[in-house]
C-alpha cells in the first residue's frame, strides 16, 4: 500500500522535483555513508590498538616473570657455589696443606695453585650471578667495581657520573645486567684496551653512554642482533628505555636513555 | 563565479604546497589545473556566444583517466593493473563511439559523464570498504586519499543523476534548469573544497632510526 502510494506520488511529481530529490538524496546519503565509515573505522582501529596494548602488557608480564625467575635461580646457584662449593674447596685446601705429604713439593704447589684458580673462578662466577656489591652498596658502586674485574684483563675502566639518581633495587639490577652484558661483550669479542661509561641527566632522562676502543660491532648486529643484544632489548623494554647504537670512529658507542619517572617505579609492577 | 573561486583557491593551495605533495595530490593538482583551463575556455566561448560543449567531450575523458589512475593505484590488490588499464581503454573507446554516433561534439556528452561518474563512485566505495577490511591506516583523516575519495563520492553521487537527465532538461523551463545546475554548482563547491583539504593534508613521514630499540 505504501509502495503504491509512493509510486503514484513519484509519477505525479515533475522531473524537476524528482531530479532535485534524487540529487540531494544521493549527495546526503553518500556523505552519511562516509561519515559512518569514518566513525566505524576509528572504533575498529581503537579496538585494535587496545588489543595490541593488551598483548604488549601480557608479553611484558611474561618477560618480567621470566627475568624474575632467572634472577632467583642465579641467586640460588650463586649461593650454592659460594657457600657450598667454595667452602668445600677451602676445606680441601686446608686438608692438603695440613697434609699427608710435605707441604712444598711441586705436586702440592700445583694442587694449591689449581685450587686457588678454581676458588677464584667460583668466586667470580658467584659474584657475576649474584652481584653482592650491587645488593649492599647500590648500582653506582657496582659499576665502579667493574674496574676491578676489567683490570684482570688489562682493560682500563673509566666511570664518570654527574648524576646518580636513586632507584629501586629491581631497576638497579636491570641496568647493572645491561652494562654487565656490554662489558662481557667487550671482554670476549672487542679486543679493547679501554672502556668508558658515562652517566648524566638529559632532559628528564637518565643517559648512560658506553664506549670502548675495540674492533666495533659486526655487520649483522643491526639486523637481528645476537643473543646479548636481545637480552639487552628485553631488559630495557621493562623500563620503556631506548638503546641507540651511535656512530663511532673506533670501537662502539652505545647510548641508553631511560625516563626518570620510569626509574622511580618498580619494573616488576 | 563562486564555484570558480573555490576551484581557483584549491588550485592555488596546491600550487603553493607543490613540494610537499604526494603522487595522488599532484595528480589532483593536475586535474584542477586542466579544470581551470577548461572552465576559462568554456567561459570565454560562452561570452563569445560560441558552442563550448566540445570541451567537455575531452575533459570528461581526461578527468576519468586521471581519477581512475589514482584509484587503480589504491585498488591494486582488488583490480589488477591490466584490468584497470582495460577499463580505461574501454572508456576511451566508449567515449569516442558516443561522440561519433550518439552525442556529437556540439551536444553535452551526458552518457560519457554518467558512465564515468558511476565507475568512479563504485571505485570510491570499494576503496572505503577496503580501508575498513584492512585496517592498515592509523588515522584515516590524515590521509589525502580519504579527502579525495570523499570529494569523488559526494560530487559524483549527486551529479550523475543530473548528468544522465541533462539533455532531457533542454525542454524544461529556464528556471528549472537554473535550479538544477545551481544545485550542481553547490556540489561542485563542496567538490573543490574537499580537494583543497586533500591538498592541505600531509601524511606524517615516520622515520625509523636504524638500530634503535624504543618502547
Amino acid at each position: 500500500m505504501i509502495l503504491f502510494i509512493s509510486v503514484s506520488a513519484i509519477v505525479q511529481m515533475s522531473l524537476l522535483e524528482i531530479l532535485l530529490i534524487g540529487m540531494v538524496g544521493f549527495f546526503v546519503l553518500s556523505i552519511g555513508l562516509v561519515i559512518i565509515f569514518t566513525v566505524y573505522h576509528s572504533r575498529l582501529r581503537q579496538k585494535e590498538v587496545q588489543q595490541h596494548q593488551r598483548e604488549i602488557w601480557y608479553q611484558k608480564n611474561l618477560l618480567q616473570g621470566t627475568l624474575q625467575s632467572q634472577e632467583r635461580e642465579r641467586r640460588r646457584i650463586a649461593h650454592d657455589l659460594h657457600d657450598e662449593i667454595g667452602a668445600l674447596l677451602t676445606s680441601s685446601r686446608m686438608f692438603l696443606n695440613a697434609g699427608i705429604s710435605p707441604v712444598h713439593t711441586p705436586l702440592t704447589e700445583s694442587l694449591n695453585h689449581i685450587l686457588d684458580e678454581v676458588m677464584h673462578h667460583v668466586r667470580r662466577i658467584s659474584h657475576d650471578l649474584r652481584p653482592v656489591v650491587l645488593e649492599n652498596l647500590g648500582l653506582w658502586e657496582a659499576i665502579h667495581a667493574f674496574g676491578d674485574t676489567l683490570a684482570l684483563y688489562n682493560i682500563t675502566f673509566e666511570f664518570t657520573c654527574i648524576y646518580t639518581p636513586r632507584m629501586s633495587q629491581g631497576n638497579e639490577l636491570i641496568i647493572y645486567r645491561i652494562l654487565q652484558e656490554l662489558v662481557n661483550n667487550t671482554v670476549k669479542h672487542a679486543r679493547a684496551s679501554r672502556i668508558q661509561i658515562n652517566c648524566q641527566l638529559d632532559d628528564a632522562h637518565l643517559l648512560l653512554i658506553y664506549q670502548d676502543n675495540g674492533v666495533g660491532l659486526p655487520s649483522t648486529v643491526g639486523k637481528e642482533g645476537g643473543l646479548g643484544m636481545k637480552s639487552i632489548e628485553s631488559r630495557l623494554s621493562l623500563l620503556d628505555g631506548m638503546f641507540e647504537i651511535r656512530p663511532a670512529e673506533v670501537g662502539v658507542n652505545f647510548a641508553i636513555r631511560i625516563a626518570m619517572h620510569r626509574l622511580n617505579n618498580d619494573p616488576y609492577i | 563565479m563562486i564555484e570558480y573561486s573555490f576551484l581557483l583557491l584549491a588550485f592555488l593551495v596546491g600550487l603553493f604546497s607543490l613540494r610537499k605533495l604526494n603522487v595522488d595530490q599532484r595528480q589532483i593538482l593536475l586535474l584542477l589545473t586542466i579544470t581551470l583551463l577548461v572552465e576559462l575556455c568554456s567561459d570565454w566561448l560562452w561570452r563569445a556566444k560560441q558552442n563550448n560543449l566540445f570541451l567537455f567531450h575531452f575533459y570528461a575523458v581526461f578527468e576519468f583517466l586521471l581519477l581512475s589512475t589514482i584509484y587503480r593505484r589504491h585498488l591494486l590488490s582488488i583490480v589488477s593493473k591490466r584490468a584497470g588499464i582495460g577499463i580505461q581503454i574501454a572508456f576511451i573507446i566508449f567515449s569516442i563511439i558516443n561522440t561519433l554516433f550518439f552525442q556529437d561534439i556540439t551536444q553535452f556528452n551526458s552518457y560519457t559523464i554518467t558512465v564515468s561518474s558511476f565507475i568512479l563512485m563504485i571505485s570510491a566505495f570499494i576503496l572505503c570498504y577496503r580501508w575498513i577490511v584492512n585496517l592498515t591506516l592509523h588515522n584515516v583523516m590524515r590521509i589525502p586519499m580519504f579527502w579525495i575519495n570523499l570529494s569523488v563520492i559526494s560530487y559524483f553521487s549527486g551529479a550523475f543523476i543530473l548528468f544522465y537527465f541533462s539533455n532531457h532538461l533542454l525542454s524544461e523551463s529556464e528556471d528549472t534548469r537554473q535550479l538544477l545546475w545551481g544545485t550542481h554548482a553547490i556540489f561542485n563547491m563542496v567538490h573543490y573544497l574537499l580537494y583543497m583539504v586533500a591538498l592541505l593534508t600531509y601524511q606524517e613521514q615516520r622515520q625509523v632510526k636504524k638500530y634503535t630499540f624504543h618502547w
